[in-house]
């Protein structure tokens, strides 16, 4: 058999600096990590194994695309203990990171077509990838459309781009809802899939990607089926307990899918054909 | 034979909605072992099996059901009602959802053992028969026949049986009468001997090295009829008193921590011994803890409903080591 | 069905001979060159065990209670180690460098190996369990005495002979068959070969013999060759429910098993430094797929359990065309209310794949 050390260790995180820190919301915070010369490029949907030495790793999207600049961005709610702990962190704190993992939103097939974002709290990070990557190559595809919704105003990420850059481009239209309006704010009221609704989109030529709470995930994949889109123009994102990441730890399989490898993106028709256990 | 005599009497508790299910036991996978059944229909009642391989304690299974308002059937062994009394003083299940059927026992055979026998000689066995003083293998070549000494599990020798007012219905009540201790006066304490007489630090190279084979299965936990606890303190999701691995230190907490816990519940029925698949001696531990309690406070657990365990209850006559 | 070693062209050594009195001489040969692994008792437990002088083969066993895997993919494995100040300095665990030989593994277990081998070399390869892969020489040891909970005939084993390993050994009464079968087992054998002499003819045929002996007192717990099963329609049967109902929810069935490969990674921490590590996981387990959010998509013992056997012989199968499952008869014998495999696929068997 082969030479001792032959193959590369692939548990072993790059430890990367800490460039800046958002506080989006009082519990979501981005974390701008700053890549070394020559380390992983991603697509967008993908997600990295993060480490906070000593406290653990948890899988988290990526939630910006830069091309080739030297960043990329993690959007992250403090949950458990390792996400808690990277809230403690600052701007020239260093983490672990490996990846990118998992595969990613196909491209080639969105080009040209109209596409639909449908996202709710900490869900617009994985689509934000997407975003990003379609408005640095905006001629590849048709009009977008994001509605995003979340329980209160400080409760909404991005807001800069939300509300200043997004609807500032070609063919571009952000709805943005709130669970709970109050008298400042003079956007929609309502939870996510009524708005969609209300959005009457036709589902011609479009593709609608969405993330967000499981129940929102629910009854916005619902909406989606009732507008009239077909369930592979639905697409989603999964969270599954994943650990390795590279589909040996046997943890975030559904059906005889991992997660990690077939997933973390699906289409409506694929999560269809597997066991409701997820 | 006695399963015959268990049939019609299950039958007719079901049917006349005395109670919803029973747990009695079924056929197992191979001659010398049974399977816990659950039998909801009359129809099931064709895989109930009643031999001296049924040394499961059933009433594990009421831990699951204490939230639920079925009324139960159990199939129990002398011993097993003790487990029923700590369920009942513990207040995991009501008494009046309960319906005890005893049968007669005397001793179970320990597949282990069966199986050590079976192996060094070599035998191909297709089944067995029980005989007054033990069991016959049957084989092609003939009959062998063991003794219940070289078969039975220890406690069974110790076996301290007595009619119990809890049991609802006993199914051969002339035979109670052979309910009697194995051995007359056994030494219930003779497997602690040994390990009495080490020194701490041998003692504790003892422990250390049994402990160290454990795999974190769980099953000790799991099979034991009074950890019931709804979240385990080593389950709890915000506190690490051990990690998922193996390590030595950690499996040491796990194992003395859980003998602690059971200590005034533990009726000494063996189960957590019986399952360990690295053959830890479990029981070595819980019966030095019946010991003490027994010789400090002159308790025991499983005897009856009314007296309280001495760690619930604070005397003025309670030992104090501190006087 | 195996995928095994792809080292064994051209070997040109002809079945040699093993005096069982030369046998203790032999560990000691090994022992002073590689590292050694035998299957030895204590406190009544049969386990693979690290030599050293003297130890005896144990003389009753069956099969070792863990199987094999603990020895490529150890139950808990440190991956690095680390710092906790500023630059962390992550320092990987060490390699084996030098090669180790595994005695006495059974034909169920050496094949549960090429079933890890699946899994581990997919994708991004797993340095950790390849190394040892790499490292280690396998000296398979044939079965005499099958016992009630085997069923690896069902999964193309053939008890008594070894395939798949460095070396195999029969059990001849006073003597071993030795066969080479692969280039690693002939270095070996090369190392010591004072130790052999030459097999007649007539040690062949009765090492033949033997296996095909063994092979007649399997019991007959599947009647046939296990064949996948196409259980994703069977997933809303009421069979699991059933079969469930007792499962105590303990980890003996996933943790002796010799294809299981689920795993949990977790750091441990002192004051200035850590490390990482991964563990054996079990699906049986309620926590194994609670997520941080609090969601649990396997709340109930009816989806664990139906995630075992699921995963087992349906799942792996897709996407390795393989059943993960050897018949080592493990999860049977030691299961506390004894759930068994072989009734799970008997009860969904009229549906192949």
């Amino acid at each position: 058999m082969k030479e001792n050390n032959l193959y590369k260790n692939p548990y072993l995180p790059e430890v990367v600096l800490i460039e800046r820190v958002t506080t989006e919301t009082p519990d979501i915070k981005t974390f701008r990590l700053l890549k070394t010369e020559g380390s992983f490029e991603h697509l967008p949907g993908q997600f990295m194994e993060v480490s906070v030495f000593g406290v653990g790793e948890a899988p988290i999207s990526i939630s910006s695309y830069a091309g080739k600049a030297g960043y990329i961005e993690l959007s992250i709610k403090k949950m458990g203990m390792v996400t808690s702990a990277l809230h403690d962190l600052r701007f020239g704190d260093k983490i672990g990171v490996r990846g990118p993992y998992g595969n990613s939103f196909h491209i080639e097939w969105i080009k040209r077509k109209d596409l639909l974002f449908v996202g709710g709290g900490i869900g617009l990070a994985p689509l934000r990838s997407l975003i990003h990557y379609i408005f640095s190559n905006r001629e590849d595809f048709g009009r977008v459309t994001i509605l995003y919704g979340a329980r209160t105003f400080q409760d909404l990420v991005f807001k800069d781009e939300l509300f200043n850059q997004w609807p500032q481009k070609k063919d571009t239209q952000v709805h943005t809802t709130l669970d709970m309006g109050n008298d400042d704010w003079k956007g929609r009221v309502g939870v996510v899939p009524k708005i969609l609704k209300e959005l009457k989109l036709k589902p011609i030529n479009t593709v609608a990607f969405t993330c967000g709470p499981p129940i929102m995930i629910k009854y916005t994949l619902e909406t989606l089926e009732e507008l009239g889109f077909p369930d592979e123009d639905i697409i989603t994102t999964l969270e599954m307990k994943m650990k390795c990441g590279i589909g040996k730890c046997g943890r975030c399989n559904i059906g005889d899918k991992y997660v990690c490898l077939d997933g973390p993106v699906f289409t409506l028709k694929e999560l269809k054909d597997l066991p409701q256990e997820f | 034979m006695k399963k015959n005599s268990l049939s019609p009497i299950i039958k007719e508790l079901l049917k006349n909605g005395t109670v919803n299910y029973f747990l009695a036991y079924g056929k197992g996978s191979f001659w010398f072992k049974v399977r816990p059944l659950i039998i909801r229909e009359p129809v099931e009642l064709k895989n109930l099996e009643w031999n001296r391989f049924c040394y499961p304690n059933l009433t594990t299974y009421l831990k699951d059901s204490s939230r639920s308002q079925d009324k139960i059937g159990v199939v129990v062994k002398g011993c097993d009602v003790k487990s029923v009394v700590e369920l009942i003083k513990g207040n995991q299940i009501d008494r009046e959802n309960l319906f005890l059927l005893q049968v007669p026992c005397d001793g179970t055979v320990d597949p282990g053992k069966v199986e050590n026998l079976v192996w060094i000689s070599k035998l191909k066995v297709t089944g067995f028969e029980e005989t007054g003083n033990g069991l016959e293998f049957i084989t092609k070549e003939g009959r062998v026949s063991v003794n219940k000494e070289e078969v039975f599990f220890s406690k069974c020798y110790k076996c301290d049986f007595a009619p119990s007012p809890l049991v609802d219905r006993y199914l051969d009540e002339e035979r109670l009468e052979k309910n009697q201790p194995s051995i007359d006066n056994p030494d219930l304490y003779e497997e602690l001997r040994i390990i009495e007489e080490m020194n701490p630090e041998k003692r504790s190279i003892y422990w250390e090295k049994q402990f160290s084979r454990c795999i974190r299965c769980f099953a000790c936990r799991n099979v034991c009829p009074v950890c019931y606890c709804p979240t385990c303190v080593f389950d709890q999701k915000d506190t690490s008193w051990i990690s998922k691995g193996v390590k030595p230190e950690e499996n040491n907490i796990f194992h003395l921590t859980r003998a602690l816990h059971v200590a005034t519940l533990c009726t000494g029925c063996g189960e957590c011994e019986r399952v360990c698949p690295m053959k830890l001696p479990l029981m070595e531990l819980n019966l030095k803890l019946i010991k003490e309690v027994d010789e400090l406070y002159h308790y025991k657990a499983g005897v009856d409903l009314q007296s309280i365990s001495p760690l619930k209850e604070y005397g003025k006559d309670d030992y104090d080591e501190f006087k | 069905m195996t995928t095994m070693n792809s080292n064994n062209l051209s070997i040109n050594i002809p079945p040699l001979i093993l005096k069982k009195e030369y046998f203790q001489g032999f560990l000691e040969a090994i022992k002073d060159k590689y590292e050694l692994y035998i299957p030895s008792e204590e406190d009544g437990v049969t386990l693979i065990r690290e030599y050293s002088s003297g130890d005896k083969l144990s003389e009753n066993y069956f099969n070792v209670s863990l199987p094999i895997r603990n020895l490529f993919f150890p139950q808990e494995e440190i991956l690095f180690k680390f710092s906790l100040k500023e630059n962390y300095n992550l320092e990987e665990k060490e390699m084996l460098s030098r090669e180790r030989v595994i005695f006495g593994v059974r034909p169920c277990d050496i094949l549960s190996l090429s079933l890890l081998d699946l899994v581990f070399e997919s994708e991004k390869k797993d340095s950790y369990y390849l190394n040892k892969r790499d490292k280690s020489i396998i000296i398979g040891l044939g079965c005499v005495a099958p016992q009630e909970s085997c069923f690896c005939t069902s999964f193309g084993v053939e008890p008594g002979k070894v395939i798949g390993a460095d070396i195999s050994l029969t059990d001849l009464g006073e003597n071993y068959l030795v066969e080479i079968l692969s280039l690693k087992g002939e270095s070996l054998v090369n190392y010591c070969s004072s130790i052999f002499s030459k097999a007649e003819e007539r040690d062949f045929l009765r090492g033949k013999n033997i296996q095909s002996k063994t092979r007649e007192l399997m019991p007959s717990r599947l009647e046939s060759e296990a064949k996948p099963l196409n259980l994703e329609k069977y997933f809303e049967s009421p069979e699991w429910q059933k079969l469930a109902e007792t499962c105590l929810g303990c980890g003996i069935c996933t943790y002796l098993c010799p294809t299981c490969h689920c795993f949990d990674i977790s750091d441990k921490r002192w004051l200035e430094e850590g490390q990482r590590f991964r563990c054996w996981d079990s699906c049986m387990f309620s926590d194994f797929t609670l997520m941080t959010s609090g969601h649990n998509p396997r709340i109930n013992k009816k989806e664990r359990v139906r995630q075992r056997f699921m995963h087992k012989l349906s799942y792996f199968y897709n996407r390795f065309s393989e059943i993960a499952c050897v018949g080592c008869g493990r999860c049977l014998k030691y299961c506390p209310v004894d759930i068994d495999i072989t009734r799970v696929i008997g009860v969904f068997k009229d549906e192949g794949k």
